[in-house]
């Protein structure tokens, strides 16, 4: 196995040329570091040098491309299926983790904190504007445990996560609580049905990348929607977000309106290709396609808000049962599939 | 059909036929057989030895540490022979021809 290249405190001629093998795949530089070090280092012994030429670098790295690019193409040979299907489960954490950290700040403290009501009617709690805050709160606590490396509470989060929408929206149905609209609930509905089939036990690359890619998300959102909110007139103060305002003004309603078309596009891909189940793909069209065509095809709309389903709308509370029954099936048929192949 | 080996590889193989070497023994033999023409980089060597691997024609003999330095020693398989010998038949059929060529011309001069 192949130390790191850590600090040149103990010999700094390999530490150099370690330098070098770290831009070979983890594997190879665990089968194969040992013995290209060694020749290395009999090259620079023989030839009185402490480090590698410029011509040693790069035949080193035109070899490591080769490494990276063989990889690859190994891996789309394995099976194409899995390899559509790999970045789903992240993509749609760091979606849904973005919604959530915005939402939860921006629509349900941000009027609280800013002492402007946003919704009319009582507040759920005190502090915050809507029963949403259950939803937020449950996804967050799942994102903390899949970037902290517990993949089982992980998907078991997501799945409570996936359920809480449909639990809230009864909840304000029942009570007369305000709850978010029907569109952001049904975002993070099916963000966190596929998080809760398509996470995966992470290496810690993959945890640190999804953590920075939901801070980064969070960030860029957050600076344009006060940097949005300074011009308008009709926000004043400048902190007074509106539930429907919120999310139709500055961007959030296109942004996990797309976030979602892209996360079932992509979903829908990986499915295409398991051509041998029929069955599976013939009954995910059938249910998931005629909800994906009411709740997208608006989304050009020009008006603001425009797009999104109406709560009192009935179809939007049956999209909120049909979408992850079709998430449902194009994943475990995706499972079904992967095991098939390890098997 | 012969497939044409570069150079590089049939030094390797050429290289290996006497024995059994290791990643420096073959860049420097591999700079003797060549008359100093032919100078493997690290990079270069393995990227042909990964190819020579995964066709057969070389393998892992074995491994020691020299002064803390992993050696990985490989070997000419006996399809990698034969690879071979087809190489050293391909380029003296190139050489006779060329040979005959140059006479006819000299011939016809």
């Amino acid at each position: 196995m192949t130390a790191r290249p850590d600090a040149p405190s103990a010999d700094p001629t390999q530490w150099r040329f370690r330098r070098l093998l770290a831009l070979y795949p983890a594997h190879w530089q665990a089968d194969n570091g040992d013995a290209m070090l060694g020749v290395m280092l009999d090259a620079a012994e023989a030839e009185g040098r402490t480090g590698p030429t410029v011509r040693e670098a790069v035949s080193t790295l035109g070899h490591a491309v080769t490494q990276w690019r063989s990889r690859l193409v190994a891996r789309r040979q394995d099976d194409g299926v899995l390899g559509s299907f790999a970045g789903l489960g992240p993509a749609a954490v760091v979606s849904g983790g973005v919604l959530s950290v915005l939402s939860l700040w921006f629509a349900e403290f941000g009027p609280a904190l800013t002492g402007a009501p946003s919704v009319s009617g009582p507040d759920p709690l005190p502090g915050v504007a809507t029963t949403g805050v259950i939803v937020f709160a449950a996804w967050l606590v799942a994102l903390v445990a899949a970037l902290a490396g517990r993949p089982g509470p992980a998907r078991q989060g997501f799945a409570v996560a996936a359920a809480m929408p449909a639990v809230v929206a009864v909840m304000s149905a029942v009570t007369g609580l305000p709850s978010p609209r029907a569109g952001l609930l049904g975002a993070l509905t099916v963000f966190a049905v596929v998080g809760a089939v398509m996470w995966p036990d992470a290496s810690r690359r993959l945890r640190f990348a999804t953590g920075a890619a939901v801070v980064i998300g969070s960030t860029v959102s957050a600076a344009q929607v006060v940097h949005a909110s300074a011009g308008l007139p009709f926000a004043a103060p400048a902190w007074r977000f509106v539930g429907d305002t919120f999310y139709s003004f500055y961007g959030l309603a296109q942004l996990g309106g797309i976030a979602t078309a892209g996360t079932v596009a992509a979903l829908a891909v990986g499915l295409v290709l398991l051509w041998h189940r029929p069955g599976v793909l013939v009954t995910a069209v059938v249910i998931g396609g005629p909800w994906l065509v009411l709740t997208h095809a608006g989304i050009w709309a020009p008006g603001p808000g425009v797009w999104l389903l109406r709560p009192s709308d009935l179809l939007a509370f049956g999209a909120l049962l049909c979408l992850p029954l079709t998430l449902g099936l194009m994943t475990t048929a995706a499972r079904l599939h992967r095991h098939a192949v390890r098997r | 059909m012969v497939t044409e080996m570069r150079d590089p590889t049939v030094y390797l193989l050429t290289a290996l036929s006497s024995g059994p070497r290791h990643g420096y023994a073959l860049i420097t033999e591999v700079a003797d057989l060549s008359d100093g023409r032919v100078r493997l980089r690290p990079g270069t060597l393995y990227g042909a030895l990964d190819r020579l691997l995964s066709d057969g024609h070389v393998a892992v003999s074995r491994e020691e540490v020299v002064e803390g330095r992993l050696r990985r020693y490989y070997e000419l398989t006996p399809d990698g022979a034969a690879a071979l010998a087809e190489q050293a038949a391909r380029l003296r059929r190139l050489a006779e021809s060329t040979t005959a060529a140059l006479r006819l011309r000299g011939a016809t001069a």
